[in-house]
């Protein structure tokens, strides 16, 4: 029986059936999103300032450190590819601890987070995203020594990506 | 049935020789649906719960090296690249984790020279 099939037939008794196997599972450690909290399916653009926001907290976010690569209109919402690359000279006490992707009109905003060591040699990863809606693509990198770096970049899509 | 064949799991190495100190390319490749937990029937009684790889590790020699926290909001069969200093030969892992807790695999072999080669 396939997971389709057998959802289906729990639901059939007529109960939404909100609570999924991502419910179950772990939570992630997450101090600005809940990706369990609850199933949503309707992008909240004051959540996701509210996240970024939190995620830069009371700091100055530093300009010109972090690079996003991301194209102006993407043909495909479901893979909107993405490069993000800080500048830093990835010693001990400069690298970027976690990097995080937020798209400002997703349901779930915050799409990933990337954690670097020194061991990388360079801060730079590449990737493809969903994107819900045509929204800025916003890059906040927590660097090793404090501080905050951000960028972000329109990306405007043809159609919804999530749905 | 589909459903039971072993998912394709991919790193590649580029280059998979290279000088020591230099800076190579970790490219990975997961087959995986990548369920957003977004989606619905039409009438909004069931709604498809997420199902996703939530996390990708990347150990270089047994040290973590790398580590990406995927959301809802990533790519069905996610490709993902990123950097890595080289210093010496051995074994680059990828272990790709779901929501269920299990984990998948992938290694691939770096040669790693020094300066005489």
């Amino acid at each position: 029986m396939s997971r389709r099939r057998l959802l289906a037939a729990v639901s059939a008794s007529g109960a939404a059936l909100l609570i999924g196997r991502a419910a179950l599972a772990d939570d992630v450690s997450a101090p600005t999103q809940d990706f369990h909290a609850k199933q949503r399916d309707i992008a909240d653009r004051a959540e996701a300032e509210r996240i970024v926001a939190e995620l830069i907290g009371d700091r100055i976010p530093r300009a010109g450190v972090v690079h996003l690569t991301a194209p102006d209109l993407a043909e495909n919402a479901t893979a909107v590819p993405f490069t993000i690359r800080v500048d830093c000279a990835m010693t001990a006490d400069d690298h970027p601890v976690s990097v995080h992707l937020v798209a400002l009109e997703n349901p779930y905003p915050e799409l990933s987070r990337f954690h670097f060591t020194p061991a990388n040699g360079e801060a730079e990863v590449s990737g493809r995203c969903r994107m819900a809606a045509s929204a800025p693509l916003v890059v906040v990198a927590k660097m090793s020594d404090g501080s905050v770096a951000t960028t972000e970049a329109f990306v405007e899509v043809t159609g919804s990506g999530c749905g | 049935m589909a459903d039971n064949r072993k998912p394709r799991r991919r790193v590649k190495l580029d280059p998979d020789t290279a000088l020591k100190g230099s800076v190579i390319t970790v490219k990975t490749l997961a087959e995986h649906e990548m369920k957003s937990g977004v989606r619905y029937v039409e009438d909004k009684t069931l709604i498809y719960p997420r199902f996703i790889l939530n996390k990708l590790i990347c150990r270089y020699n047994g040290a973590e090296v790398f580590v990406a926290d995927w959301g809802s909001g990533t790519s069905a069969n996610p490709y993902l690249a990123f950097k890595l200093r080289v210093d010496q030969s051995g074994a680059v892992e990828i272990e790709w984790i779901d929501d269920d807790g299990i984990s998948t695999h992938a290694v691939a072999e770096l040669t790693v020279l020094d300066d005489t080669g």
